[in-house]
C-alpha cells in the first residue's frame, strides 16, 4: 500500500478518490469523514487535495466546483448556471422562506435552543404554522424539552440549515452586536444621549446595548 | 362580494410600529407614546376598514400602548427616577430585540438567495449493501416485548404537572430524528427515558414503527432478547422494512 516511490501518484490517486466521493454524495462530507474513507494521511492531505482540485476545475474553466458548507465539502455549480439550471428544474424548485419563515428561523438560529413561546414573546405573533413549515422543510427540528410548565418543546436549526444559507458553521453569521451595530449607523437620529434606563443590567442575559 | 385580504406587509404589531418609528423618525428610546398610540389605532383603523383580516396580537398591542399611555400620566416621583422603571422600558426592549432578527431574517435572505444560485448533487439511489453479520432482524413482537419494559419500569407520573403538551407521532418523529442527527444509532430504551406520561410513551412507540415503515429507521439486535438497537439508514446499514407492520 505504501509505496514511497509513488508519491506522486498516490497524491492524484487521493484527489480522485475524494472527486469520486464528492460526486456520489448528496450531503457535505466532513474532511474527518473522506480522511477515514480514503485511508488518508491526515486531514491535511485532503484538505489539501481539494485545494488542488478546486485549482484545477477553475484552470480548466469548469461549471462546478468544490465549496466548504454545514462542516463538509460538496459539489456545487457556479453562480453563472444559475438561470440555465432553474429551466431545468423549473417548477421543481422549492419556494423561498417568507419573512415571518427568515425571522423565526433567524431567531432560533441565534437563540436555540428555543420554546416556541419564547420566540413568539420576541415576533410578537402566533408561530405555530412558520415552525411546523420550518420544521416540514427540516431547517428546524425539536432538539428537546424545557423546564417549564408543561415541558415545552425546544427548537434547534438543523445540519440542513448550515447547508440551505450556505453556512460552514455558524461562525458565519453575522454576530448579535454585528446586526445591533448596523442599526446605529443605519438609522443614527437614534443614538441616546443618555443610555436608556433598565437596558444595561436588567435583562436576561438576552439584550445588550452597546454604550459608546 | 367581501374579501378578505391578509395583510402580509406588517407581520404583526412589532412590526407596524417598528414602521411608524422609521416613517416619523423616531427615537426608539424615547417614544412619543401618545403619537405613536394614536398612528398606530389610525393605521387598525385603516386596516379594518379595508377588511383587512387583524390578527388579535394588533389589539392587544393597542391595549399595552394604552396601558403604558396613562401609566405615563400618572406623576413621577422626583428623585427616585433611578429606581423607577419607565413603563416603555419593556415595549422598547422589546422593539429592538425584535429589530435585531428582522436585521439577522434580511442577511438570512441574502445568504438564501446566493446559495439559491448554485446547485448540488441530489440524492442518488444508494446501493444496497449485506446485511451487518453479527445482528439479527426483529420483529413487532421484539419491539412491543421492549415497550412492555418499559411500561414496566415507567415512573409514576409527578403531580403537581399541570397541562401536558399533546405530542403527535409527527413531532415525536422529530424528536427521534434529532437524535440519530446527532448519533448514528440510539438504544430503544433511550428514546423512551425521562419523565412522559403513558401516552407520549404510546406515541412515541408508533413514531418508531412509523419510522421503520418508511424506512427512516432500522431496528436490529445482537442477539435474542438483548437491547434493541436503532439506526439511521444509510451506509454501513441499508432500508430495511423486514418485521415491521405494513412491510
Amino acid at each position: 500500500m505504501d509505496n514511497e516511490s509513488g508519491f506522486e501518484r498516490d497524491e492524484s490517486r487521493l484527489e480522485r478518490e475524494i472527486e469520486a466521493l464528492l460526486f456520489a454524495s448528496d450531503a457535505p462530507l466532513a474532511a474527518g469523514k473522506i480522511t477515514a474513507l480514503t485511508g488518508a494521511a491526515s486531514t491535511k492531505q485532503v484538505l489539501s487535495a481539494i485545494g488542488t482540485l478546486t485549482a484545477f476545475y477553475r484552470e480548466s474553466n469548469r461549471s462546478y466546483t468544490i465549496i466548504e458548507v454545514a462542516g463538509g465539502y460538496q459539489f456545487t455549480t457556479l453562480p453563472e448556471f444559475s438561470s440555465l439550471i432553474s429551466r431545468l428544474f423549473k417548477g421543481k424548485k422549492k419556494a423561498k422562506l417568507t419573512q415571518p419563515a427568515l425571522e423565526t428561523l433567524a431567531i432560533v438560529a441565534y437563540k436555540q435552543p428555543i420554546s416556541r413561546m419564547q420566540i413568539e414573546a420576541i415576533r410578537g405573533v402566533n408561530c405555530d404554522g412558520v415552525l411546523a413549515t420550518l420544521i416540514e422543510r427540516d431547517l428546524v427540528s425539536i432538539s428537546g424539552r424545557g423546564d417549564g410548565i408543561g415541558k415545552p418543546f425546544l427548537y434547534s436549526t438543523t445540519k440542513k440549515f448550515l447547508e440551505y444559507l450556505g453556512l460552514k458553521d455558524f461562525r458565519d453569521l453575522p454576530s448579535i452586536e454585528e446586526l445591533e451595530r448596523k442599526f446605529t449607523l443605519d438609522i443614527a437620529v437614534e443614538k441616546p444621549l443618555v443610555p436608556p434606563p433598565g437596558t444595561s443590567s436588567d435583562d436576561n442575559g438576552t439584550y445588550q446595548i452597546k454604550e459608546q | 362580494m367581501a374579501y378578505h385580504v391578509r395583510l402580509t406587509q406588517f407581520e404583526g404589531p412589532l412590526d407596524l410600529l417598528l414602521h411608524l418609528i422609521r416613517r416619523d423618525k423616531i427615537n426608539i428610546y424615547d417614544i412619543p407614546i401618545s403619537h405613536i398610540t394614536r398612528e398606530y389605532l389610525a393605521y387598525i383603523e385603516i386596516m379594518q376598514e379595508l377588511e383587512l383580516e387583524v390578527a388579535g396580537e394588533f389589539f392587544v398591542m393597542a391595549a399595552s400602548l394604552m396601558r403604558i399611555k396613562s401609566q405615563m400620566l400618572l406623576p413621577r416621583h422626583e428623585g427616585l427616577d433611578e429606581a423607577e422603571a419607565d413603563p416603555r422600558d419593556e415595549l422598547v426592549k422589546n422593539l429592538l430585540e425584535y429589530r435585531t432578527f428582522k436585521e439577522a431574517a434580511q442577511c438570512f435572505a441574502a445568504k438564501e438567495d446566493d446559495r439559491r444560485r448554485v446547485f448540488t448533487r441530489s440524492a442518488v439511489p444508494l446501493p444496497e449493501e449485506e446485511t451487518p453479520e453479527d445482528t439479527t432482524d426483529i420483529t413487532l413482537f421484539d419491539l412491543l416485548e421492549a415497550l412492555q419494559s418499559v411500561f414496566k419500569n415507567m415512573k409514576a407520573p409527578s403531580l403537581y404537572r399541570i397541562m401536558p403538551e399533546s405530542i403527535t407521532v409527527e413531532q415525536k418523529i422529530e424528536v427521534i430524528r434529532a437524535h440519530l442527527d446527532k448519533r448514528s444509532e440510539v438504544l430503544f430504551t433511550e428514546l423512551f427515558a425521562g419523565e412522559f406520561t403513558k401516552m407520549e410513551l404510546i406515541v412515541t412507540f408508533l413514531a418508531i414503527l412509523e419510522m421503520i415503515k418508511l424506512g427512516q429507521l432500522v431496528a436490529r439486535q445482537l442477539s435474542d432478547g438483548s437491547d434493541i438497537w436503532l439506526y439511521k439508514p444509510g451506509i454501513g446499514s441499508y432500508i430495511e422494512a423486514g418485521g415491521s407492520p405494513n412491510g
